[in-house]
């Protein structure tokens, strides 16, 4: 994964369990959230809530935590098979408009995701 | 479940302390409260456990919580199924908000009292704020105030001594099967005493009810009875553990020896089998793709079936973090609360404001911080929003209905409603709808007020539900967004799948599945020839319905509020045939002050102004549908209890204000007062004497009337109408009281038809007791709205015909359509059949 160019997200509260935010670039989150997510094919609804990015997915089962984690997920909650929430602290809302703001035509050929 | 929290609790009561999951309530006994411990009491004073504040005191004195300093509370529940004692044989020492300290005097009660009203006083004592802990001197006597009985946040539960013997290398998994013996399957003692059996080993022990493939593990009670276990179920039983083969061996001769219950040996005989037969009346379910119902709210609606399962997907119970978990919380319930409010708005756009109270009182539910609280405690112990929140009004609306009366009961479901609210927007769900394809009839299980008006009205163009009632909130609102909505559809409507094409009628009670193309037509036909007649209707609606040989027929409305009024004098309503009082005192935490009520009235007779009559019947409610301030015990058979009138008698002080309130408003139109559910003459002379009581204050005189709704009444009008001013017939609950049928009965209700040949008799003898005494007679029930009965009623001499407000102009129109002396001829040959199906035929 490429260096992030964006500092710290600051938790506003430190929280006893919640894990340390990683340092993330919004744009290229979304965009790797978003191929990572299965990409237009996949998603259906794009939300998000205070900390979390909210996806509603036709298929969650093919999504890997461990790859999400590694674009900067601090933590994901799956709820039955179509709801995934994707923790990423307080740029929720902004991941989430630029991730909705991938035009329909970009395949996500470019963008670099981990193994 | 790991606690942050340390506290001791000493026991507030002397006697034998048993496990929770001892208990004989098994909601207690599941923990469904939550954890705690159980005390056979040997002494009446109750102690508090620890220092805190008193939290909860029921009205019915036999339950207190205490909220300690650390914000754990704790329920004292004195006796099983107490609470129908109503305080009677308790005694509370403490008032609500106390500070107590450890040791204090809560309450006494009263031992041989109780038991002498059949109830047990064995005690529960139970952390109803989530924490667990473990037991302290368990299965001795213990003192009140004296002895530790249960630690929350202590060392987790000692290993038990078996276990060192073995190493984990030496755990095996064994596998039984055997049939129960249980004469009522497992039901909560059987239960308890295999969970006992259990217990006492190491191994998992796992319970597969072979019959119906559910299995659970063998250590929660309402698990084992969540197997629907019967006599001759086979069980298999699976223990894993080191101590598998004991543990096995106890198991089987626990259940060969019956688990605390006499068993026979041997299982009965098999029976004959009888082969299953359909109903030897009415229309068979499924058959030629005809799935009956009852109407809840009219229409017709050709469309396509779409299945709507209110299931919760899975969620994690463990949290990401507190303070991302509680940004959860906060964000679900104020966006639950901005909903809400969008709903009251979106109601108020569609006129349908007057049923928006229940939303208003939804967002209170909301600032509540009972449920709030609770949830705030399990997030901060580790979970998740989700199941912190879910868990927590699950137990608020299951303590509502476990510890208080039906008033509370029905808040449980609201709570319920709320609850589900902030849930699914806590999952991140869609909202329901989102999805639907074009002219979609929405098929549930039931559904809630709030889904009625969230529907997608674009795409929903009718509802059918497998429970629900007729007469429900929801369909009341179904039926005011014009909705067609059918109750009670039979459970095969599952076998359809989601895109079936269906024509939905509910005025004839069904629903036609994968439609003939004539069938389509035909329903098409219909729905044209009602449009067209409505269109006609509507041009002419404030033109008086006169029969062809001029005999005029008084058209009415039915009314709950202003709203409705303003809408009938636009619809060509000539009065006002009953307005259902019972809206103002309805969704409300308090009754309607002297100055509310009067001016409500005044708001509607002045809408319908000097020449249009209003007819008010005074409060008509009853164990089926309980007011919040006026408690009435839970009846048997609602129906045939404290209904209508007799709430009036029994507290003439609720009566008098209402009368009071209407002789205060009267001069502001033309008002007429009317008791329902009059079934004696006693009954009216009472009320009667009531009303002249405050004419004669008031200086005003208004008409007094009754509801003919019981046989009796009929039976007797002749008596009636030399005392009364006007009969008005209610049909539906006319027909019900007559036929013996529920008129909400999912299998029975198709056969309440208001022109049954005995209701029409009825009905005709009200008619012709009112004439010799010069009085009138009105139908203010289903049936006067019903196209195919409107020829009969006006035949048999009924003067006014009071309806729904959309159906008036088309009752005018078909009055004007018919000749009188026919209708009269018509109705005296129904008067003869013997059949409904016979008068049904006539009608045709």
């Amino acid at each position: 994964m490429s260096a992030p160019a964006n500092p710290a997200p600051a938790s506003q509260t430190p929280a006893r369990q919640t894990p340390a935010p990683k340092p993330v670039d919004s744009t290229l989150f979304a965009r790797q959230c978003f191929k990572l997510a299965g990409g237009h094919a996949n998603v259906t609804r794009i939300d998000a809530c205070v900390t979390r990015v909210r996806l509603t997915l036709k298929d969650t089962t093919k999504i890997s935590d461990d790859r999400l984690k590694a674009i900067g997920a601090l933590a994901l909650v799956r709820v039955g098979d179509k709801y995934l929430q994707i923790v990423v602290g307080p740029k929720a809302e902004e991941i989430a408009k630029k991730m909705r703001d991938i035009p329909v035509t970009d395949d996500l050929a470019n963008v670099e995701v981990p193994a | 479940m790991s606690s942050t929290v340390n506290l001791s609790l000493v026991a507030p009561l002397t006697g034998m302390l048993l496990s929770i999951e001892e208990s004989s309530d098994p909601v207690f006994a599941g923990r469904l409260i939550g954890d705690g411990i159980v005390i056979n009491p040997t002494d009446n004073v109750v102690l508090a456990p620890c220092d805190g504040v008193v939290s909860q005191l029921h009205d019915a004195k036999h339950a207190v919580a205490i909220k300690s300093d650390t914000g754990v509370e704790i329920l004292i529940h004195v006796g099983i199924d107490t609470v129908m004692l109503r305080g009677e044989g308790f005694n509370a020492n403490v008032n609500i908000n106390d500070k107590v300290t450890i040791g204090q005097q809560l309450m006494t009660f009263d031992p041989e009292l109780i038991k002498a009203k059949g109830a047990s006083i064995q005690t529960a004592i139970m952390i109803t704020t989530g924490e667990t802990g473990l037991m302290a001197n368990a299965g001795t006597e213990v003192i009140a105030g004296k002895n530790v009985v249960f630690t929350i946040g202590g060392e987790p539960q000692k290993v038990m001594s078996t276990e060192s013997k073995y190493s984990h290398h030496d755990s095996v998994t064994l596998t039984e099967d055997l049939v129960l013996k249980n004469p009522l399957g497992l039901h909560a003692r059987p239960s308890a005493t295999l969970i006992k059996i259990v217990k006492s080993f190491s191994s998992q022990v796992q319970i597969l009810n072979k019959d119906n493939g559910k299995e659970c593990s063998a250590n929660s009670l309402t698990a084992l009875m969540g197997l629907a276990t019967v006599l001759g179920s086979k069980l298999q039983i699976t223990v894993t553990g080191p101590d598998a083969k004991e543990a096995m061996a106890a198991i089987i001769e626990g259940f060969n020896s019956g688990l605390g219950e006499a068993v026979a040996d041997e299982l009965p005989a098999e029976d004959e089998v009888f082969a299953d037969e359909p109903p030897l009346l009415g229309p068979v379910a499924g058959s030629d793709g005809r799935l009956p119902g009852v109407k809840a709210a009219p229409g017709m609606a050709i469309g396509k079936l779409f299945h709507l399962v209110h299931e919760l997907p899975d969620y994690p119970e463990e949290g990401v973090g507190v303070s991302d978990e509680m940004g959860q919380l906060d964000y679900g319930i104020s966006q639950a609360n901005k909903s809400l409010q969008q709903l009251v708005s979106k109601m108020e756009q569609e006129h349908v404001g007057g049923h928006a109270e229940v939303f208003v009182a939804h967002q209170q539910l909301l600032e509540d911080p009972a449920i709030r609280d609770r949830a705030r405690s399990l997030i901060e112990a580790g979970k998740s929003a989700m199941w912190a929140w879910h868990r927590s009004f699950l137990a608020e609306a299951d303590e509502m209905r476990k510890l208080d009366n039906p008033m509370l009961a029905a808040r449980a479901s609201d709570v319920e409603d709320v609850g589900l609210r902030v849930l699914r927007i806590l999952m991140g769900m869609d909202d329901a709808g989102a999805q639907l394809p074009d002219n979609t009839i929405l098929c549930l299980e039931d559904i809630t007020p709030s889904e009625v008006v969230t529907l997608d009205r674009q795409k929903v163009i009718g509802i059918v539900t497998l429970h629900g009632g007729a007469t429900s909130h929801a369909a009341i609102l179904a039926g005011s967004l014009g909705l067609p909505y059918l109750v009670n559809v039979p459970a095969s409507v599952r076998d359809y799948n989601n895109g079936t094409d269906v024509v939905l009628n509910t005025n004839r009670g069904y629903m036609l599945v994968n439609p003939t193309p004539e069938e389509i037509e035909r329903t098409v036909n219909r729905q044209k020839r009602a449009a067209a007649e409505l269109e006609a209707a509507l041009k002419v609606a404030d033109q008086p319905a006169i029969t062809l040989d001029g005999h005029r027929v008084e058209v009415a409305a039915n009314i709950a509020n202003q709203e409705d009024a303003e809408k009938a004098v636009k619809l060509g309503a000539e009065a006002v045939g009953l307005l259902r009082s019972e809206f103002l005192y309805m969704e409300r935490a308090t009754e309607p002050s002297l100055a509310e009520q009067v001016n409500a009235y005044k708001g509607i007779l002045g809408a319908m102004g000097k020449d249009r009559p209003v007819i008010i019947r005074t409060l008509d409610v009853g164990g089926d549908k309980p007011l919040g301030y006026l408690p009435l015990p839970w009846e048997e058979n609602p129906f045939l209890g404290e209904r209508g009138v007799r709430i009036g008698i029994n507290r003439p002080a609720v009566l008098r204000k209402q009368i009071r309130a209407i002789l205060q408003a009267a001069s502001a139109g033309h008002a007429r007062i009317m008791f329902p559910m009059i079934s004696s003459l006693d009954e009216f002379r009472a009320v009667k004497r009531l009303v002249q009581d405050e004419q004669e204050k008031a200086g005003v005189t208004v008409e007094v009337g009754i509801m003919i709704e019981v046989p009796s009444a009929a039976l007797l009008a002749d008596h009636f109408a030399k005392e009364v001013d006007f009969f008005s017939v209610g049909t539906n609950d006319l027909t019900q009281y007559t036929l013996a049928v529920d008129r909400g009965h999912p299998k029975l209700a198709a056969r309440v038809d208001g022109l049954h040949p005995a209701v029409l008799r009825l009905i005709d003898m009200t008619v012709q007791a009112a004439d010799r005494e010069g009085k009138w007679t009105g139908v203010c029930g289903g049936l006067a709205s019903d196209l195919n009965a409107v020829p009969i009623l006006v035949g048999l001499g009924v003067q006014e015909l009071s309806i729904s407000v959309p159906a008036i102009p088309v009752v005018k129109a078909r009055v004007r359509g018919l000749n009188y002396s026919e209708c009269q001829s018509l109705a005296r040959e129904a008067l003869t059949l013997d059949s409904v199906e016979d008068v049904r035929r006539l009608m045709a």
